[in-house]
């Protein structure tokens, strides 16, 4: 009842995107580029491909095994690891840029096309979840109604099994 | 109009159920106290985890060998600073006892670290993951006739040449990242999963692996220092005396210098035995797992060689010691929010006006949205769907029909070894039910929907967000709670 006035009231989700992970570098974390078809209307491929790409350049540097992740890990070492209850690792320096990083092409790019990313972080680093969001106008309800559709038809299938 | 349950692990409801309560069942009185402290994620963290200090520490569940192996090491160190180096210290050197200090402190100190972090467990799918992921698998595996169970699911990936499968964790419901494996002891799938360790009363996964090793190592050398110098100190002494008399000199000490060198003798043995196989393992990048599964090994044919290899053993091992720490993934201190940080006005107010909720994900609501659409215009019809139990050791509810998990929708027709009855159900149990199958997703995300219905059918205690079971068993209960879908139907559509 109220989630239905509340809903006509604000921008609604309609459905999540996942982009998933690439392993074919191995364990280190990268995403997939391809780009999803259900962005084909709401964002331009190159802006979409510039972001994750840009994002896996950053974890590809927290995670790069270098003379200065060396040095952490043996001064860590010395210190029976106690250093780590006072410092920052680097990887969570990345992190913190990348979160940032993250905010900032919601606000410059993706909210005003009524999408949303969600820092990989949040979803176990498995995912980046973008969130569609309709527009309250009528054209925004037809796109809901026909993901909602797709999806339908998604849950159908299952249904079918 | 009360959403009842929703207690027990699913404590973030009280968020959702802010200003709709009328009615206050015993469940609820002690949550709305609780309403205005906000609960950590490691409250409710579904894995078998034990967690201390406010979710600072970490451990598995059985912890009793941990507790043997903290004492053993403290006796026996203790012993060792006790009696063996006043003697020491003054017949060969102060720097004996300092060592040892130095050794004992690193041992503690990485003991602790090992048993107490996080392993690299990672966190379970969301349920909004897990629905997109059953999509995709349906589409990869074309919807096949209900009844069947679809084959195990895999992913296969190339990395680095090697051909490596990504097997589905019906747990998690994820595919597992190359390396992780899922423990079940502890419930929880493990990044680079190494090994359960019940002396350290915790998984060895990526996160951990090389405080283990640190451990094992420094252990090792203290154990042979100890050994060593117990074994100096009872000589000196029958230089001086004769070996009897030495023995004697100390009656008290007698024994505790017996087990000392007893304790030690056995430990070193297997301790230093664990940290060659553990040093060999570092130098080829394998991980316990793999080792004794032969992943890697030249046996399994020709072309099968380690793909995470960097090729020589120095990059390997500084790579996994000194490499870099990779932060937790499940934030056990964090605090449960209503809904993720999102564009904020929305979702927020959709939440608290949850009515239905149970759940704790936004995607539910998000779900309720698009299924009232469905609903109005599906009309009436019967809400019941016995869904697959996804994970049916999650939710012991048997015989109630436990109408939840909207997200859950999707995940119908995924079939868990451990109950045989989702798609054969769905299918022929309930005919009431399979005219409507295209308009199953609807249906399941009419359950928070229901909420103004009968507290009774609400997921009180059906814990788990992403899980949903609807175990139906009695045609009875079918019934009724047919009836209370249209009532709910009825309710909506005056809005």
């Amino acid at each position: 009842v109220h989630s239905l006035q509340e809903l006509r009231r604000s921008a609604s989700l309609a459905t999540k995107v996942f982009v998933q992970r690439d392993y074919s570098d191995g364990t280190t974390c990268q995403f997939q580029t391809k780009f999803p078809p259900e962005l084909e209307s709401r964002i331009e491929r190159q802006l979409f491909e510039e972001t994750v790409k840009t994002l896996n350049g950053f974890y590809a540097e927290a995670e790069k095994i270098g003379g200065s992740s060396y040095l952490e890990g043996c001064l860590a070492c010395a210190t029976a690891y106690f250093i780590f209850l006072c410092m920052e690792t680097h990887y969570e320096k990345v992190l913190k840029k990348i979160s940032k990083y993250i905010q900032d092409q919601n606000e410059k790019i993706y909210a005003p096309r009524g999408l949303l990313l969600t820092d990989p972080l949040e979803r176990g680093m498995r995912v980046i979840e973008i969130s569609i969001y309709e527009d309250r106008c009528s054209s925004g309800s037809s796109s809901s109604g026909s993901s909602s559709s797709s999806s339908g038809g998604g849950g159908g299938g299952v249904g079918g099994r | 109009m009360t959403p009842g349950g929703g207690s027990g692990p699913m404590k973030d409801c009280e968020y959702s159920q802010i200003s709709t309560h009328s009615s206050s069942s015993p469940m609820e009185s002690p949550h709305k106290k609780k309403k205005s402290v906000p609960k950590r994620k490691w409250e409710v963290f579904p894995g078998r985890n034990k967690f201390f200090c406010n979710g600072r520490i970490m451990m598995a569940r059985q912890t009793g060998v941990f507790y043997l192996t903290l004492v053993l090491i403290l006796v026996t160190s203790g012993l060792f600073f006790a009696f063996d180096c006043p003697y020491l210290s003054e017949k060969i050197t102060p720097a004996i006892p300092a060592i040892g200090g130095i050794l004992f402190f690193f041992v503690m100190g990485t003991l602790l670290r090992t048993s107490f972090s996080d392993p690299g467990v990672l966190p379970r799918a969301t349920p909004d993951e897990a629905a997109d992921l059953e999509r995709q698998i349906d589409i990869a595996n074309g919807s096949s006739s209900g009844g069947y169970r679809p084959p195990p699911r895999t992913k296969e990936v190339i990395i680095n040449g090697q051909t490596v499968k990504l097997k589905y964790c019906f747990t998690c419901k994820i595919f597992r990242p190359p390396r992780a494996s899922h423990c079940s002891l502890c419930d929880n799938c493990v990044e680079r999963f190494d090994h359960h360790c019940p002396w350290v009363g915790n998984c060895v996964g990526k996160r951990n692996y090389r405080f283990f090793y640190m451990f094992i190592l420094s252990l090792s050398f203290l154990t042979v220092f100890i050994f060593a110098f117990v074994i100096t100190h009872v000589i000196l002494r029958s230089q001086q005396t004769g070996f009897l008399n030495a023995l004697k000199d100390s009656p008290a000490r007698y024994p505790f210098t017996e087990t000392n060198s007893v304790v030690c003798f056995f430990s070193v043995w297997s301790i230093v035995g664990l940290s060659g196989f553990h040093t060999y393992l570092i130098s080829s990048n394998q991980t316990t797992n793999e080792d004794i599964k032969g992943s890697w090994s030249n046996k399994r044919g020709k072309e099968n060689y380690n793909p995470y290899s960097y090729g020589n053993i120095f990059t390997n091992c500084c790579a996994a010691l000194c490499g870099p720490l990779s932060p937790s993934l499940i934030d056990r201190r964090g605090f449960i929010q209503p809904d993720t940080p999102q564009l904020a006005g929305p979702s927020n107010g959709i939440t608290m006006y949850g009515a239905t909720q149970s759940q704790s994900n936004m995607c539910d609501q998000d779900q309720c949205i698009q299924s009232t659409k469905f609903v109005l215009q599906a009309a009436a019809t019967p809400l019941l769907q016995s869904e697959p139990s996804i994970t049916s050791e999650e939710l012991p509810l048997p015989g109630k029909t436990s109408l939840s998990g909207p997200c859950a929708a999707l995940t119908l027709g995924q079939p868990t070894p451990p109950s045989s009855m989702p798609n054969l159900t769905s299918d022929s149990g309930l005919t009431d039910i399979i005219p409507l199958k295209e308009e199953h997703e609807g249906h399941q995300f009419l359950t928070p929907e229901e909420a103004p219905s009968p507290p009774g059918m609400l997921p009180s205690g059906s814990p788990i967000t992403h899980s949903h079971t609807m175990h139906v068993l009695s045609l009875a209960s079918q019934d009724s709670l047919h009836e209370d879908s249209v009532r709910g139907l009825v309710k909506l559509s005056s809005v």
